[in-house]
């Protein structure tokens, strides 16, 4: 990418995140920290002997939840304002690509993104520390995945806002498809069993790899299954994925936005 | 070189599903030419189709048919973007921004460097009476304030030609003066001034020129100075000789 194409992107990148804090997405943190802090209480009269785990457990889920919730929102702010309410006509008429701009709008949400969960794995390791849990490397990498496969997230989420002509239809379907995901798994287990037809084969075969597999994604629930640091081979396997499926459906968004009448 | 050329410009609309399609035509076969250094003021009844044209020589939307030309080069050309500025008809910026902000974003776009683009927008803002509310948040700006952050992004790139789409919609009579003389300045300094609008004494006032877009085409265009008394009857007398089917929708 040239280097002034890349400053605008940077630019819109920035406009982005401060649109976004100023619309005080990061409140959805303090939902965050409630809920964590809250919920060690109960945690540890409902689970006496597995708190540990069970604080870690439920911390990552929540910043998962929380950090789909938050991308969901900036996405929301951001398009309604570009398309609602057509703030978007004048930046258009600016010196720069649809492309660029695109770029720029999803590098402003992940950096929201990034903000969101970083403080979120900060309140969780802080909680963790009080509570007197070992900590290793292997929770950085976990909070890392979460992050790979939310950037994931935002990129069909944008992709959904650009085909769908209207914004809520494209959030609805986002949420789906990460609920669906997650799910990805199953199929394979459908497809293996026997009696599937060779048709329903084909079909669940290309679901299965047209749907995001958000389960790769999750290294919570094999932490306690293995010796020592989360293999390499692996990290990189969900970070090729992660950026394969972003980049082809930023090729897509973009190519349906560079056409979109506005 | 023209500053604004179309060839054979066509908008058609098409909307329903592919088994009931319908089309509607916003214009047909438009061939405009405007001049450099022209107040060229685009006239028309409402849904006549003149922010369509304009968003088309803008790019934010494709023609049909036909080609669009601004400052000697395709529309699609981001190259000439740096060149042009645009004011919507009611502008909206993102209200959590500051004018400052807003306007460094836009300078950023132009490529400006950060002391030129300092410069710009100070002067910028002060042009439009809205340095001292540089750090204010827009969501608390009045229609006619914002108004004046869309004429003062219109300055930052020094643009050769302007795009004003209906510029004193919603202002009360003092706005809309501060607006008239913003635009006889800008057009005091030379530049292009592309413009549509309702209110047919200031275009009278204003412009150089004047097309007449009804029916889906231009049907009438005329330097100012040539037009015998007000403006306002020679447009309802052009529009009266008019059928209208504009916008007409057929399958």
């Amino acid at each position: 990418m040239e280097k002034k194409q890349f400053k605008k992107t940077l630019a819109v990148a920035q406009n982005v995140l401060n649109e976004c804090i100023r619309h005080k997405i990061l409140n959805i943190l303090f939902i965050f920290a409630i809920a964590i802090i809250g919920g060690n209480f109960i945690i540890k009269e409902l689970s006496p002997g597995a708190e540990h785990r069970t604080l870690i457990d439920a911390g990552y889920v929540n910043i998962e939840i929380f950090g789909f919730l938050a991308l969901l929102f900036s996405i929301f702010i951001i398009t309604y304002e570009e398309f609602e309410m057509r703030n978007i006509w004048i930046t258009l008429t600016k010196p720069i690509s649809r492309t660029t701009y695109f770029l720029g709008k999803f590098l402003g949400i992940c950096l929201i993104l990034f903000l969101n969960i970083s403080i979120m794995f900060f309140l969780l390791m802080l909680l963790a520390l009080l509570n007197g849990i070992n900590l290793n490397i292997n929770y950085l990498l976990i909070i890392a995945s979460i992050f790979l496969e939310l950037v994931v997230a935002i990129a069909f989420t944008l992709l959904f806002t650009v085909i769908s002509s209207n914004l809520i239809t494209g959030m609805i379907f986002s949420f789906f498809l990460f609920l669906i995901g997650h799910l990805t798994e199953h199929l394979k287990i459908l497809i293996n069993k026997e009696g599937t037809t060779p048709i329903l084969k084909i079909i669940l075969y290309i679901i299965y790899y047209l749907m995001p597999n958000l389960s790769l994604f999750n290294l919570k629930d094999k932490v306690y299954s293995i010796e020592g640091l989360f293999p390499f081979d692996y990290i990189l396997k969900i970070l090729i994925y992660a950026s394969l499926y972003s980049v082809i459906c930023l090729i897509i968004s973009s190519l349906v936005f560079k056409k979109k009448e506005i | 070189m023209l500053a604004i050329e179309t060839r054979n410009l066509s908008k058609i609309y098409i909307s329903g599903h592919f088994w009931n399609k319908r089309k509607t035509v916003a214009f047909k076969n438009i061939n405009l030419k405007v001049k450099q250094n022209q107040v060229y003021g685009l006239l028309g009844l409402n849904g006549a189709g003149k922010t369509t044209l304009m968003k088309i020589l803008l790019g934010l939307i494709f023609p049909t048919e036909g080609e669009a030309f601004i400052l000697g080069k395709k529309v699609s050309d981001i190259e000439v973007r740096k060149n042009i500025a645009y004011l919507p008809e009611m502008p909206y910026f993102p209200k959590y921004l500051t004018p400052l902000e807003i306007l460094d974003f836009y300078g950023r776009l132009y490529e400006i460097e950060y002391k030129k683009r300092k410069e710009k927008i100070n002067t910028s803002l002060e042009l439009v009476g809205l340095y001292n509310k540089r750090n204010v948040k827009l969501k608390e700006f009045s229609k006619g304030m914002l108004q004046r952050v869309g004429i003062a992004q219109l300055l930052i790139n020094d643009p050769k030609l302007l795009f004003l789409d209906e510029p004193t919609y919603g202002l009360d009579p003092l706005a809309t003066k501060e607006m008239r003389s913003i635009i006889l300045m800008l057009k005091k300094s030379g530049k292009t001034i592309f413009l549509s609008s309702h209110q047919i004494t200031e275009v009278q006032q204003i412009c150089d020129k004047i097309g007449i877009l009804h029916n889906g085409s231009i049907i009438n265009e005329e330097k100012v100075s040539n037009i015998k008394g007000s403006l306002e009857n020679y447009f309802i007398k052009k529009i009266n000789l008019q059928p209208s089917t504009a916008g007409v929708i057929y399958r």
